[in-house]
């Protein structure tokens, strides 16, 4: 699954999944996380996943271009 | 950054400017320190790193020190900054310490950052996630893009 993880100076840590769902991408993350921890890397993360693309908005919009 | 994600998650890694600068190595920070100084403040004259003594004990102490024209930098082995005059001070050091101290703690900052940024780097990888492309933001943030 891809995504993008952005790490400021400041230790703000950042992760875009680009693939899948947004159920997919929340466990992706949850591991990311967890394989940080593991590895003595412990971010502080109050577990909101938001989602940020609007994928019904797209398909509806390219259904109903295809319907004419 | 532009978003456009599926899900999107952010959290803080709590900056511990001791354990970070401590895994950069004494040595590389008083390095990095003598050329601050030299490029910030070369009309002070050229900074010499200097030994360090106990104040009671007398006796050589660790950390770092480095004297530039009037002014000594202090930085302590739990990584705490003094920098004051060495002698009587002339009009105007007390801005000049100010100035020196501000970029010295600074330094160490954006030191520690760089080395957050590679410790997490570097767990990434050894958690097994294929890093695909690694790139540095115009804001000094690390960007990597991964297979999760």
């Amino acid at each position: 699954m891809k995504a993008r993880v952005v790490i400021t100076a400041g230790g703000q840590v950042s992760v875009f999944v680009d693939e899948g769902t947004l159920e997919t991408g929340r466990q992706a993350i949850e591991r990311f996380f967890a394989n940080l921890a593991a590895q003595d890397v412990a971010v502080q993360w109050d577990g909101k996943v938001e989602q940020h693309r609007h994928v019904h908005e797209h398909e509806a919009v390219k259904t109903h271009a295809h319907a004419h | 950054m532009p978003c456009d994600a599926i899900a999107v998650a952010s959290g803080q890694i709590p900056l511990d400017l001791a354990r970070e600068l401590e895994g950069l190595g004494r040595e590389a920070v008083a390095q990095a320190l003598l050329a601050l100084l030299r490029r910030q403040f070369a009309h002070l004259g050229e900074p010499e790193p200097v030994d360090l003594w106990g104040a009671h004990s007398g006796a050589r102490a660790s950390g770092i020190g480095i004297r530039v024209g009037n002014v000594l930098v202090r930085v302590s082995p739990k990584w705490r900054i003094t920098v004051n005059t060495r002698s009587a001070a002339f009009p105007g050091d007390d801005r000049v310490v100010r100035q020196v101290r501000d970029a010295v703690a600074g330094l160490l900052t954006g030191l520690a950052g760089l080395a957050v940024q590679k410790r997490v780097a570097q767990a990434v990888r050894q958690a097994g996630h294929r890093v695909t492309g690694e790139t540095r933001a115009p804001n000094g943030a690390l960007v990597f893009q991964v297979e999760l």
